[in-house]
């Protein structure tokens, strides 16, 4: 038994050879087991619930049209944070190339409310849309390691570089989110 | 080897510290000047605060109902696309290539196609962008366009043994696919045609695009 998810456990290469004979139950436990963090991930990457959601639709999609491809070479969850990765990517380029904006740009709510808020919920406001605002891998490597504690090993493996880009692209990163909240609070005074 | 650290060297340090990604004798050292340094001090607080909370954002769930509802979804809508649950899970394009070539002559396939798929993203571009004021020297060859010719290479190529991989890498190591060639051969071990190889293969250069137009006898002039 390998993973656990919504409460179940599930043994990893018998569901894989039970979605690659086309199982619809596998299928089912497999979307159920990892919906969570892969529409976390997607939120974290997208800044927004709707193009959450579209990944996270994607991505299941994807796995199950490609499962015939999978050997067994990573762990089944690297594989397919590796799709919701390349998918929230592909979300990006359709949405830059219809609203003619930059690739990594997130578009975020301008002005939330944030000094009405609670102080921390205000953080994670200005958090959520700092990680949001971060070039594409940072982001996700960010969210890999701060969401996922995955090491940067499997990180570098879902997004494609090698473990020291991944290291140095999660210092980048962070480095971004501290010059993006001490702005915020200079400006808030 | 025992010296004091300064400030900024800790600041540095500091996030592979938190990580434990430093060596024990490093993360010895850097302790030993947290204790005695206040403002460092606050700074690793600070660090680790930003990184839990981090974690923390954009954790608000969806509406209620959300992942009860998720499955159905996405069922309903693989029926809707011609992709049932339920049925057996379709051999891949390499597997059913596999199966009728084999060895070098899947590698010849493979590179012929990517070479014709190549072709097609080009034609796109070409007639997307037409003659511009920087004239037609300024095209680039586009993986980002929605030419499935790539999604269907990265699909086969997906599923390639190493030693097919090293093939079609060799076959596509020319003058004009080095590039593309190189980084294939890279991207053995996790047999993945990766979007940062879709853009360097998208990246290619104006004399590489001419030459690839006149082989494949396209109608396309770099200087007009």
């Amino acid at each position: 038994m390998s993973k656990q998810g919504e409460g179940r456990l599930y043994d990893e290469k018998d569901l894989t050879e039970r979605l690659k004979n086309g199982e619809e139950a596998a299928f089912e436990t497999l979307v159920k087991a990892h919906q969570r963090e892969i529409y976390h991930l997607a939120l974290k990457m997208m800044g927004n619930h709707d193009d959450a959601d579209e990944v996270t639709q994607r991505t299941f999609i994807n796995v199950y049209r490609k499962i015939a491809t999978f050997k067994g070479k990573s762990k089944l969850r690297t594989w397919i944070y590796r799709i919701a990765v390349n998918q929230a990517k592909n979300r990006f380029r359709e949405r830059s190339r219809t609203a003619g904006l930059p690739e990594e740009f997130a578009p975020a709510d301008p002005s939330p409310p944030v000094t009405q808020m609670l102080e921390q919920e205000a953080m994670r406001s200005l958090l959520s849309r700092a990680i949001a605002a971060l070039p594409h891998l940072q982001k996700a490597v960010v969210s890999l390691r701060v969401n996922e504690q995955l090491a940067f090993s499997e990180i570098a493996a879902i997004v494609g570089c090698s473990t020291g880009s991944a290291k140095v692209n999660y210092h980048h990163g962070v480095k971004r989110l501290r010059e993006m909240l001490q702005a915020h609070r200079e400006r808030e005074g | 080897m025992n010296k004091s650290m300064q400030c900024k060297e800790v600041s540095d340090l500091l996030l592979d510290y938190i990580e434990g990604e430093s060596t024990p004798e490093l993360s010895e050292r850097i302790r030993a000047h947290l204790k005695a340094c206040e403002r460092c001090r606050r700074e690793e607080a600070e660090m680790r605060d930003l990184i839990s909370e981090a974690g923390r954002a954009s954790d608000a769930e969806p509406s209620p109902g959300y992942f009860e509802y998720l499955y159905p979804r996405i069922k309903a809508r693989m029926q809707e696309e011609g992709l049932p649950v339920g049925s057996p899970a379709i051999p891949s394009t390499a597997q059913r290539l596999r199966d009728v070539l084999g060895g070098w002559h899947l590698a010849y396939a493979l590179a012929s196609f990517l070479i014709v798929a190549a072709a097609v993203v080009l034609t796109i571009r070409i007639v997307d962008t037409g003659p511009g004021p920087g004239g037609a020297g300024e095209v680039e060859l586009a993986a980002t366009t929605s030419a499935d010719p790539w999604h269907d290479a990265a699909d086969i190529v997906e599923d390639l043994e190493s030693e097919e991989l090293t093939q079609v890498a060799a076959l596509l190591s020319d003058e004009v696919y080095k590039t593309a060639g190189s980084l294939l051969e890279q991207e053995e071990e996790d047999g993945l045609l990766s979007l940062s190889t879709q853009e360097t293969l998208a990246g290619l250069e104006t004399w590489q695009i001419e030459q690839l137009a006149e082989e494949l006898e396209l109608d396309y002039k770099a200087s007009s």
